[in-house]
C-alpha cells in the first residue's frame, strides 16, 4: 500500500515536472510570413495604427500581432492582412472586417478593372486558432502556404 | 533752472530722435502682405501668351518685378508675356522678401509648337512652388475626398507625407452622383457609409474634394452641378462648421491634339466650379493647371495609365500645389 502511494506520488511529480518543462508554444512569426509574401507582391505600404483604423477598421488593441499592407502604387488590388487576434471575440470582429473589405474590393474593381477583379475574386480569408490572414494577390496560393506553414 | 533747461533739451532731443527713428523705420519697412508666386517654373507655349503668376497678399503694385531677359518674357505686375523662344528667370521683390521662377517659351507660333518633339509638347507646363514652413498644419483635421484619382494620391501621401497624413475618404469608381444617390459610398473605419456621415464621424473641420471626372463621362455639366446642389447642403447639415474646398478636376491624358472633347468639358466645368464655389461659400483650389501639358491634356510624365489617373510624379505635383495653396491661405489668415 505504502509502495503504491509512493509510486503514485512519484508519477505525479514526474508529470508535473514534464508539464513545467514543456516549452510554451512560440507565437507564429507573422513578420517572417510577410517577408516571405513580399516575394510575390508589388511595392506595398504597411499601414500604421491610425491608417489601419481609419481605412480598414482594424483596432490595434484587437491584435497581438498585426501587419496590414496595401499596394503602394496605382490600382493593383494586392493586399495582405496577417493578424494574431487578442481573443476569439476580436478574431470574429476582424474576420467580419476582412469579409467587408473583400466585398468592397470586388465592388470597386468589378466595373472598371476587370483584370484586378479576377485577382480579388480569388482573395482568401483564412483562420487558424487566433490567427487570421486576408490575402489578395495573383500568387495567393503561395502566400497561403507561407501563412499556414507558420501557424500550423 | 539751468538743470531744468538741460533736462528739457535732452528730453526734446531724445523725442526728436525717437520720431526720426520711427520715420526712417516706416520708410524701410517691408510693405504689408507676403510675396508668393504660383509656380517655380512655367513654360509658356507660344509667343504672345500671358500668365499671371502672382499669388501674394501684398498689393501687386508694391512688388518689384524683373525679367532677366525681356527677349524671352516681360513681366508687369506679376503678369508674364512671352516675347521670344528661350528660357530666363523672373524675379520679384517685396521689401526684403524675394522670389524667383524659371520662365520658358517653347515656340513662336502654334504651328511651330506642334512641330516640336512630342516629349516637349506633352511635358508639364507649370511646376508648383516648393512647400514652405509649417503648412501641414493647414491640413490638420482635414479629409481629402474623391474617387480613384484621390485614392492613388492617398498612396503617395502615405509614403511622401507631403500633407501631414490627413484622412482620406476616397472610393474607386465613385462620382458625385454615386455620393448623392448613396450607391458608391466611402469606407471609414472598415464600414461603408455615406460621405456626409463619415465626415461627421471623423470630426474633420475641412474637406478637400475632387470629383466630377467620372460624372462628366456620362452626365452633362448642368447635371453634375445639380449633384453639388444636393451634396453640399447634406455635408453642411451634418457638419455645420465644415470648410469645403472644391478642387478643379485634372484633365485626362489624350493621345493627340484634337482628341480632347472630354478635356474641353472638364475645362468648362472647372471654370464654372470656381464661380460655383464662390457663390456657395466654398473655397476653390485650382489644381488642374499643374497637371496640364501644352495641349491642355494630362502631361505624359504624370500619367499612370494614360487615362485619368496621376502617377507618383503627378501626385507629388498635386500635393505641392495643395501645399502652396496652404502657404497662401495661412499667410492670408495671419493678416
Amino acid at each position: 500500500m505504502k509502495r503504491g502511494i509512493l509510486w503514485a506520488l512519484l508519477l505525479a511529480l514526474l508529470l508535473s515536472l514534464a508539464a513545467c518543462g514543456a516549452p510554451a508554444k512560440e507565437p507564429a512569426d507573422l513578420n517572417g510570413v510577410y517577408a516571405a509574401c513580399q516575394e510575390y507582391l508589388p511595392d506595398m505600404m504597411v499601414l500604421d495604427d491610425t491608417t489601419m483604423l481609419n481605412f480598414l477598421g482594424i483596432h490595434a488593441e484587437d491584435c497581438t500581432q498585426v501587419i496590414a499592407a496595401v499596394c503602394a502604387a496605382g490600382l493593383q488590388a494586392d493586399e495582405v492582412w496577417l493578424i494574431q487576434a487578442k481573443d476569439q471575440d476580436a478574431l470574429n470582429r476582424l474576420t467580419a472586417l476582412a469579409q467587408t473589405r473583400q466585398m468592397a474590393k470586388e465592388d470597386e474593381t468589378e466595373s472598371y478593372l476587370p483584370d484586378q477583379y479576377a485577382i480579388v475574386k480569388e482573395g482568401k480569408i483564412l483562420t487558424q486558432g487566433l490567427y487570421l490572414a486576408y490575402l489578395v494577390s495573383p500568387r495567393v496560393d503561395d502566400m497561403q502556404a507561407a501563412f499556414e506553414n507558420a501557424v500550423k | 533752472m539751468r538743470k531744468g533747461c538741460s533736462f528739457c533739451l535732452v528730453l526734446a532731443l531724445l523725442l526728436s530722435l525717437a520720431c526720426g527713428a520711427g520715420a526712417q523705420g516706416s520708410a524701410e519697412e517691408a510693405p504689408g502682405g507676403r510675396l508668393f508666386l504660383t509656380v517655380s517654373r512655367i513654360d509658356l507655349s507660344v509667343v504672345g501668351e500671358s500668365e499671371d503668376i502672382y499669388a501674394g497678399t501684398a498689393p501687386r503694385e508694391n512688388v518689384q518685378w524683373q525679367s532677366d531677359d525681356e527677349k524671352v518674357v516681360t513681366v508687369r505686375d506679376g503678369i508674364l508675356t512671352a516675347t521670344g523662344v528661350g528660357t530666363t528667370t523672373v524675379r520679384a521683390q517685396l521689401g526684403e522678401e524675394t522670389r524667383e521662377c524659371t520662365v520658358g517659351c517653347l515656340a513662336q507660333t502654334q504651328e511651330e509648337l506642334m512641330a516640336l518633339d512630342e516629349e516637349v509638347i506633352r511635358s508639364p507646363k507649370r511646376y508648383p512652388p516648393e512647400p514652405e514652413g509649417s503648412y501641414t498644419e493647414f491640413f490638420r483635421d482635414s479629409a481629402i475626398v474623391g474617387d480613384s484619382i484621390t485614392y492613388i494620391m492617398y498612396q503617395y501621401e502615405t509614403t511622401h507625407g507631403l500633407l501631414g497624413h490627413p484622412l482620406f475618404l476616397a472610393r474607386g469608381g465613385t462620382s458625385l452622383n454615386g455620393f448623392v444617390l448613396h450607391y458608391k459610398n466611402v469606407f471609414y473605419q472598415g464600414q461603408e457609409m455615406w460621405l456626409e456621415t463619415a465626415v461627421g464621424l471623423s470630426k474633420v473641420k475641412k474637406v478637400f474634394i475632387m470629383l466630377g471626372q467620372n460624372d462628366l463621362g456620362y452626365r452633362t455639366i448642368d447635371e453634375t452641378f445639380d449633384s453639388w446642389d444636393i451634396l453640399l447642403p447634406r455635408l453642411r447639415e451634418q457638419n455645420p462648421d465644415l470648410e469645403i474646398y472644391l478642387q478643379s478636376c485634372v484633365a485626362e491624358w489624350q493621345p493627340t491634339f484634337g482628341d480632347g472633347k472630354k478635356n474641353q468639358t472638364i475645362r468648362q466645368y472647372n471654370t464654372q466650379l470656381k464661380t460655383y464655389a464662390q457663390e456657395h461659400g466654398c473655397h476653390f483650389v485650382d489644381i488642374a493647371p499643374y497637371a496640364e501639358d501644352h495641349i491642355g491634356a494630362m502631361a505624359t510624365p504624370y500619367s499612370m495609365d494614360r487615362t485619368i489617373h496621376l502617377n507618383e510624379d503627378g501626385c507629388v505635383a498635386w500635393m505641392k500645389a495643395l501645399a502652396a495653396y496652404a502657404n497662401w491661405q495661412m499667410s492670408n489668415e495671419k493678416e
